[in-house]
């Protein structure tokens, strides 16, 4: 028992910790305050105790599959925060101030909240369900903390290494890394639709499990960095690649505008 | 007119990719797995290939078990009591092993797709 709570609670803490690290680095990088983190980190354990007392009207809901538009919704919402956040840091180097840094301190705060009441509320629904049983009870908070630990661990060596990149990396690397991250979610979302049967399923486009297995210790970072799926459909890889298209637009965009800022006072 | 094309050219790519999205219900064939005491009955579900289907996946544990496969792409939280929708496929033939992540010392099953 111990060792698969290691693997559930290392799973979504895994992905939490990476967002988490990438956002803590990025603000310290622009001098944001971390206060939306902070904010985002109390709403999220609020919202994970929340959906999960709410679990079953969830479950019951939109033709018995709620969980899945749930999850849709929470996922969309965070890649437009992330996109609203990585063209937010560039305008922040401006120092125009008070718009642009209410803007990024909003978009980190509900990006926290949402991804952890996503995977917050697994780990509280699969702990909750041994807590009638004390022998049960025990191998699972002590598995859970282990994962916990190791994925939290992760993610600090995560942002130390993301502090320390040299000044020409030190924006570009985590921007990048951030457009990944909301390019596996955006995919997330279409296998979340097609499981609810919200739309058409698709045969794989390939299969990749025998290079690397989704169930391997590489296959799971890779899921946690780039939504790495062996047998990805032709939607999933489309919306991957027009996520992180706009992305580059978008941040491209913020960049230009920094650029010229007093055309557009001008005009 | 070269934004245009590109324009058209970038709404051609996400029909294609959208590959006609209307779901459909109709005629998708139906299938049940129970879970009893942490074990799925069938354990060995054969389902027809190259076509949707829809999993009920009943949980009569009192406890929460979640359906999880790889090979599926396909995870979901079934609360105690309670019963899932879970829509499976277009699968190529083969084997599709799932288990329940709270319980995968026992909970464990494969749907051969054929």
């Amino acid at each position: 028992m111990t060792l698969s709570a290691v693997i559930i609670v290392l799973r979504e803490v895994l992905e939490a910790a990476l967002l988490l690290s990438l956002l803590f680095s990025t603000s310290r990088l622009v001098a944001l305050s971390c206060r939306g983190i902070i904010a985002g980190l109390l709403l999220g354990l609020a919202g994970a105790v929340t959906a999960t007392r709410l679990m079953d009207a969830i479950s019951e809901s939109f033709d018995g599959v709620g969980q899945e538009v749930l999850n849709v919704v929470l996922l969309g919402a965070i890649v437009v925060l992330l996109l609203v956040y990585a063209a937010g840091l560039d305008g922040r180097r401006v120092k125009d101030g008070g718009l642009v840094n209410s803007l990024l301190l909003v978009a980190s705060c509900l990006v926290v909240a949402m991804a952890l009441t996503r995977e917050g509320m697994e780990i509280i629904i699969f702990m909750h369900g041994f807590s009638a049983d004390p022998v049960e009870m025990l191998p699972v908070l002590v598995g859970g903390a282990i994962g916990a630990g190791i994925g939290i661990s992760l993610g600090v060596l995560i942002y130390y290494t993301l502090i320390n990149l040299p000044d020409r990396l030190a924006i570009i690397v985590p921007l990048l890394l951030l457009a990944l991250v909301a390019s596996g979610m955006a995919s997330q979302t279409v296998v979340y639709l097609m499981q609810g049967g919200l739309i058409e399923s698709q045969l794989p486009v390939w299969d990749t499990s025998r290079w690397v297995a989704e169930t391997s210790v590489t296959g799971q970072l890779l899921y946690a960095l780039l939504g790495y799926e062996a047998t990805p459909t032709r939607m999933q890889l489309g919306i991957y690649g027009v996520t992180l298209m706009v992305f580059f637009l978008v941040v491209a965009a913020a960049r230009w505008l920094r650029k010229t800022p007093h055309v557009r006072a001008v005009q | 007119m070269h934004r245009m094309k590109a324009l058209l050219s970038l709404a051609a790519i996400g029909i294609w990719l959208a590959g006609g999205n209307l779901a459909v219900y109709a005629g998708v064939p139906v299938y049940e797995i129970e879970i009893r005491e942490h074990l799925f009955y069938p354990a060995e579900l054969r389902v027809p290939a190259r076509q949707k289907i829809k999993l009920q996946v009943i949980n009569q544990d009192a406890t929460p078990e979640e359906f999880e496969s790889f090979e599926l792409n396909r995870e979901k939280v079934i609360m105690g009591k309670r019963r899932a929708t879970i829509f499976i496929g277009p699968l190529l033939p083969g084997e599709y092993p799932y288990f329940g992540e709270f319980h995968p010392e026992t909970a464990q099953g494969v749907i051969i797709a054929e």
